[in-house]
């Protein structure tokens, strides 16, 4: 593709994606963007354990799912894995299946019960000298500067490959990044503590026994970050991006093991935080990805300015957030399941569906309803016939 | 040396490692930011 045709894509696109995020009734524009991750490697033909440790592999694969379908955005790409960094540590979290096409992650804890005061106290010693040998064997009193440097390359030929991917799929294909990040994100500590140190029991098991320890390494661990991330809020522009979809990214994952008043007393203090910082730059918006339901934050939400949050829905019913959530826009919705088991006639109704009301009525992005992974996830020509719906769409209305 | 230990062992391996920069501060910047990678993936 010449350098005139990338640039007017860009150019396309971004307008696509103001015309959603305006939150204006009939925009006349229905941004469709990847929700896709493993499932390229699967649609390309090749095993996913040689995908995660060829770059090269995974860069070409991606190119060819762009070219196959071609989409207006990315939230993941390719880059979502970093296998070989894990592997040279000797790390058995991953557990990869060509088979299943899987990739599974051990949930496992690597601080354990009793020991959040200590981390608290001091959480880079406690990572050091505790969880990085618990969760990388190799890390050990005997381990040499070169292994260490090994480990640094590999880290940095990750962050070389993702960097790529962004670069690429923007000069190729004219795929703008979907957020521009131009501000710190406030950390939220229960993310961390729940996928990466706790694991789902035990965090879970310290919401109700160890509130006081939990806060203490709550605080230990993103305090300081997030102070100083909103001070640097001082100095950030207001104004809507001119280079993306989005100012701004996050998820929910551990909201899914919390009651309402676990959610308001553990995880929402955090999430306020930056929302709050959000908020005070006019024109800002952020995507949210919610795992699971999203409830717990809707009425929080009504709190806010409209079209500032996009919510990407997981389980939710997009209609039913719709209802509850007017100011909120809403991404996601295609389900999976009549992609990947559905009729291309099924799988049609249901994008124009979405497109005629959600995106008749503004602040609608077409999207799959969860992370595409799996074989059964979809059917090439259902996505084919989908894809080529919202490019007609798209440019009929333009 | 023993670089499993804090903070000897750490600073010892930002000071030996052949990072892309000198200041002894940013190494270790890039150490942490780099140990926090590793838990996180």
């Amino acid at each position: 593709m010449d350098e005139t045709r990338v640039q007017a894509l860009i150019e396309e696109r971004l307008k696509r994606y103001n015309a959603a995020t305006s939150m204006k009734e009939n925009p006349g524009q229905v941004p469709n963007i990847s929700f896709y991750v493993t499932w390229k490697v699967y649609d390309y033909g090749c095993k996913l354990s040689e995908a995660l440790l060829d770059y090269d592999l995974m860069a070409k694969l991606t190119y060819a799912f762009q070219e196959r379908y071609n989409f207006d955005g990315f939230v993941e790409y390719s880059n979502r894995n970093q296998y070989r960094v894990s592997q040279l540590l000797g790390s058995s979290e991953y557990i990869v299946n060509d088979e299943a096409f899987s990739i599974q992650v051990e949930d496992f804890p690597t601080i354990y019960d009793g020991e959040l005061a200590e981390f608290a106290k001091d959480p880079t010693k406690f990572m050091w000298e505790k969880i990085i040998p618990r969760k990388y064997p190799q890390f050990q009193e005997d381990i040499e500067v070169s292994y260490f440097q090994e480990l640094v390359k590999e880290y940095q030929d990750f962050s070389a490959f993702s960097a790529r991917m962004f670069s690429s799929m923007k000069e190729l294909y004219g795929i703008p990044v979907l957020w521009d990040f131009r501000a710190p994100g406030i950390p939220n500590p229960c993310e961390t503590l729940l996928s990466h140190y706790r694991g789902i029991k035990n965090f879970s098991i310290d919401m109700r026994r160890n509130k006081a320890d939990l806060h203490a390494a709550c605080e230990a661990l993103s305090g300081n970050a997030a102070r100083a991330a909103v001070a640097a809020w001082a100095n950030v522009a207001p104004g809507h991006t001119t280079k993306s979809c989005f100012d701004g990214d996050g998820g929910l994952l551990a909201h899914t093991v919390m009651n309402p008043k676990q959610f308001d007393e553990f995880y929402w203090p955090w999430l306020k935080m930056y929302w709050d910082c959000v908020s005070s730059k006019e024109g800002w918006v952020i995507r949210t990805f919610t795992e699971g339901s999203g409830e717990l934050i809707w009425d929080h939400l009504m709190d806010y300015r409209k079209g500032m949050v996009f919510l990407h829905l997981d389980i939710d019913d997009p209609f039913l957030v719709r209802e509850r959530c007017p100011n909120a826009g809403i991404m996601g919705g295609m389900d999976t399941h009549v992609l990947g088991h559905g009729t291309k006639e099924e799988c049609l109704t249901k994008a124009e569906h979405l497109v005629n009301t959600l995106g008749q009525q503004g602040g609608y992005i077409f999207s799959e309803n969860r992370l595409v992974s799996y074989p059964n996830d979809t059917k090439r020509e259902n996505l084919e016939a989908v894809c080529k719906y919202l490019e007609e769409y798209n440019h009929r209305n333009a | 040396m023993d670089y499993t230990k804090y903070p000897d062992g750490f600073e010892a391996l930002c000071k030996e490692c052949d990072f892309p920069m000198e200041d002894m501060a940013q190494r270790k910047f890039f150490m942490t930011m780099l140990l926090t990678r590793l838990i996180q993936m």
